[in-house]
């Protein structure tokens, strides 16, 4: 599977990629009417970290051990079978953030404009680069194959 | 450690479902059995008391699972591991080349005059939650006994079924093992907003329409649920001669101490990185990676469990709490952040350098990262005055600690 990864060297902590997030995960999918209508209850599923002169951008990074997956009591957190990545239903989830006690990436945020859900990255599903990756200006994000889970 | 014959698991919770699913990744074909007390299997416990919830919702896996999974499944009682064989209730033997125990926990009783009468339950399957929920028809006072995540989530169980509810706690304070005063105060004072809390006392007394406390004060209550806590269950072990303590003894890869016997979950007692001893950690996430690793040595994968800590996560009539470690520990150094006004309460415990315990109240965004911290024992001393700033996050984690997640190799 294809995961997206960071270089903290390229990063200038733009927000660029938070914005196409943001956007991305609106209704609208337009960013005028997403930051006019929908901001604030809208959450970017990504974190810019800034310290010193360091900056990255993070979001959830489907790990193979999924401790959000095996700490979720509902079974909303889960590992996609063909996909290999972690999606998480919000249909199921209690929030109960067991899963923002385990991500030891602090990548699983609260959704609590409707039901109090857990929300993260989901990797755009269904197009073929994350907004993010395909919204940073310096290839600071990248979306590359995992390396040795070509088969998975 | 190749299976070559027929697995048997005892259990149907977490651990076992993990351990099916860690099997089956491995090897579709190996025969699984699994033999469980559960009539509903496929419930998550700590759903029960959810009173808004259809049957649906409260499903962990799909209704399919066991079939997907092609798992035979058998509804009765496991009395006794005798040869290579699981003997259940009925007498049948059920023969296994390799057989885990999946057992969870049972809830702690206490002797107290009244404690078996009608009135009384206790709350962890859904059968317990189905028949408190027939019980409080037309009922008024509910008493919970204990005030710690069963307690809690008891009561507000109780209060969704529209009754009023007393908590009665022997200790100063909920939660008391993993709180400290201060989280334990706010705490209370958002339990109080829900419900009537009486600390440093106990039931002495059950009688049908009250309880009579230690103290001589009576309290109106139709219904007692007794939620002190679990016990790994330790019953069929005990009678098959496998070495148990306070759980039942596993090595690193689940083992038993009898052959071919593996152990996982609630039942258990393996290591707490934290004191280096091998304790229960009745918790759902430790319970998921100990059914992982049995399984996956099942499979004839060798894996080792590295061990885990106490942790947990609850929601208190809204207030959110996350308990890290040694979240109550006096001995270390205490970095505190807190905002009475907004209820927010942050604690870390730090020792030698490193995070061993933490209490998050009101806000417990990212906690994770500290999850991961006190995992992986890095060494804080060089930052520890920030990390309850608003800049922290997992930047701060050194280079050489962080995950291969991270960044992909050739980068």
């Amino acid at each position: 599977m294809k995961k997206i990864y960071f270089n903290e060297e390229y990063c200038m902590a733009c927000r660029l990629c938070e914005i196409a997030c943001l956007v991305a995960h609106s209704k609208s999918k337009k960013i005028i009417k997403a930051y006019k209508e929908e901001f604030p209850s809208l959450t970017p599923r990504l974190i810019i970290e800034q310290k010193g002169p360091l900056s990255f951008a993070i979001q959830c990074r489907h790990c193979k051990d999924a401790p959000c997956v095996e700490a979720c009591v509902t079974g909303a957190m889960k590992r996609g079978k063909k996909t290999g990545a972690v999606s998480h239903d919000r249909e199921k989830c209690v929030g109960c953030w067991m899963c923002i006690m385990s991500c030891p990436f602090g990548v699983i945020l609260m959704d609590t404009k409707e039901k109090k859900v857990a929300t993260k990255c989901d990797l755009c599903e269904d197009v073929r680069e994350p907004a993010c990756v395909d919204a940073c200006p310096n290839e600071a994000l990248v979306y590359k194959e995992v390396k040795g889970s070509e088969k998975k | 450690m190749k299976s070559s014959g027929k697995i048997v698991i005892i259990g149907s919770s977490v651990a076992a479902i993990s351990a099916i699913e860690t099997i089956r990744e491995k090897n579709k074909n190996l025969p699984i059995t699994v033999i469980t007390k559960d009539r509903d299997l496929f419930y998550s416990r700590p759903l029960i008391s959810y009173t808004n919830f259809t049957d649906e919702q409260r499903y962990y896996r799909d209704k399919n699972f066991f079939r997907k999974n092609n798992v035979d499944l058998i509804f009765g009682e496991a009395t006794i591991v005798k040869n290579n064989s699981v003997v259940l209730e009925n007498k049948k033997n059920v023969k296994f080349s390799e057989l885990l125990i999946a057992v969870g926990g049972k809830p702690i009783t206490l002797d107290i005059k009244g404690i078996d009468g009608k009135n009384v339950f206790t709350l962890t399957t859904k059968d317990d939650a189905d028949n408190i929920k027939k019980f409080c028809k037309n009922k008024k006072h509910a008493v919970v006994i204990g005030c710690g995540m069963i307690g809690i989530k008891a009561a507000e169980f109780l209060k969704g079924l529209g009754l009023n509810v007393s908590i009665v706690e022997l200790m100063d304070k909920p939660f008391a093992s993993v709180l400290d005063e201060k989280s334990g105060k706010i705490i209370a004072d958002k339990i109080k907003k829900h419900a009537k809390l009486i600390l440093n006392n106990s039931v002495s007394d059950i009688k049908e329409n009250q309880c009579i406390l230690k103290n001589g004060e009576k309290i109106p209550s139709d219904i007692v649920i007794c939620a002190i806590g679990v016990v790994p269950n330790l019953d069929i072990a005990k009678k098959s001669q496998i070495k148990t303590n306070r759980g039942i003894v596993v090595d690193e890869f689940m083992r038993t101490s009898r052959k071919n016997v593996y152990a996982a979950g609630d039942c258990t007692e393996a290591l707490d990185i934290l004191s280096g001893k091998k304790i229960p950690i009745p918790i759902w996430p430790v319970a998921y990676r100990q059914g992982a690793v049995a399984g996956s040595n099942i499979a004839g994968i060798a894996k080792e469990y590295a061990g885990g800590f106490v942790r947990n996560s609850v929601d208190v009539f809204g207030l959110p709490l996350i308990t890290l470690g040694l979240s109550n520990d006096k001995s270390g150094e205490e970095i505190v952040f807190s905002d009475e006004k907004s209820k927010v309460y942050k604690k870390a415990i730090v020792k030698d350098g490193k995070i061993i315990g933490a209490i998050f109240v009101g806000d417990i965004a990212r906690a994770g990262i500290f999850t991961g911290m006190i995992k992986d024992g890095i060494d804080v001393s060089n930052f520890k005055n920030e990390i309850f700033s608003e800049n922290f996050g997992y930047i701060y984690v050194p280079k050489e600690f962080r995950s291969k997640e991270v960044t992909p190799i050739e980068i």
